[in-house]
């Protein structure tokens, strides 16, 4: 009986970032914005070709949104 | 005769210390449970002695018990109970994380996100709701729409936290 998010190709982190930054964002204030320090992009990574970027990939909050 | 004797007297101090050893071993903390719950920003209880914990797992809904048979579940966004030692409840919401129940009755619960239940603001859970249940019918991949549908669970367990 395999979870509706792994048939799609999602694991648990994928899960588990989802849902904290749900819980983030009902939040009361000040915890909140405490919180939403916690949102941003981990991390970012670009590939490169002929010395230039091509392409540039975040994760965290901004990348889920998209 | 009084070697007989002393042998007989070695003996019975050795009986007593095996039988001393056997009490210590059987009295093995049979109250305690070292509980341990945080997130990475907050520590809720560190090898605290408690009487209970109600935990929500993808395996099921479960109390903890000192003597809990040793345990590995992953928890589901849901309220965590914690019984203390002079009988009141504290719930806390939790994300999502690992549940740990060793041999020795330590419990180790870290979680994602995890914030006492009246950290929590009702109408930004309706808002969110009511937003994720739109994305969830208008996503346009199947990880989309898998995504929103998480999101949406998240919101419904909210929703239960807050109303209770």
């Amino acid at each position: 009986m395999t979870a509706f998010w792994r048939q799609v190709g999602l694991n648990y982190v994928n899960y588990s970032s989802i849902c904290a930054r749900v819980v983030r964002q009902v939040l009361k204030e000040p915890h909140k914005a405490a919180a939403a320090s916690r949102d941003q992009s981990l991390m970012k990574s670009s590939s490169w070709e002929n010395g230039k970027i091509v392409k540039t990939v975040g994760s965290g909050a901004a990348a889920e949104q998209q | 005769m009084a070697a007989a004797v002393l042998r007989q007297a070695a003996r019975t101090s050795l009986r007593l210390q095996q039988c001393s050893r056997l009490i210590a071993a059987s009295h093995r903390n049979y109250a305690d449970m070292a509980f341990t719950f945080a997130s990475p920003y907050d520590v809720y209880y560190k090898d605290a002695k408690v009487k209970q914990i109600d935990v929500p797992t993808f395996s099921g809904n479960f109390g903890i018990l000192p003597d809990h048979v040793p345990t590995l579940a992953v928890l589901k966004p849901g309220v965590i109970n914690v019984t203390e030692e002079d009988g009141s409840n504290k719930k806390y919401f939790v994300s999502s994380g690992s549940v740990t129940i060793n041999d020795d009755s330590s419990v180790q619960i870290l979680a994602e996100e995890a914030h006492p239940v009246d950290r929590l603001d009702a109408a930004s859970i309706r808002d969110g709701m009511s937003k994720a249940q739109q994305q969830a019918s208008s996503a346009a991949s199947e990880t989309a729409k898998a995504e929103a549908q998480i999101a949406v669970e998240c919101y419904e367990a909210l929703q239960k936290a807050v109303d209770a």
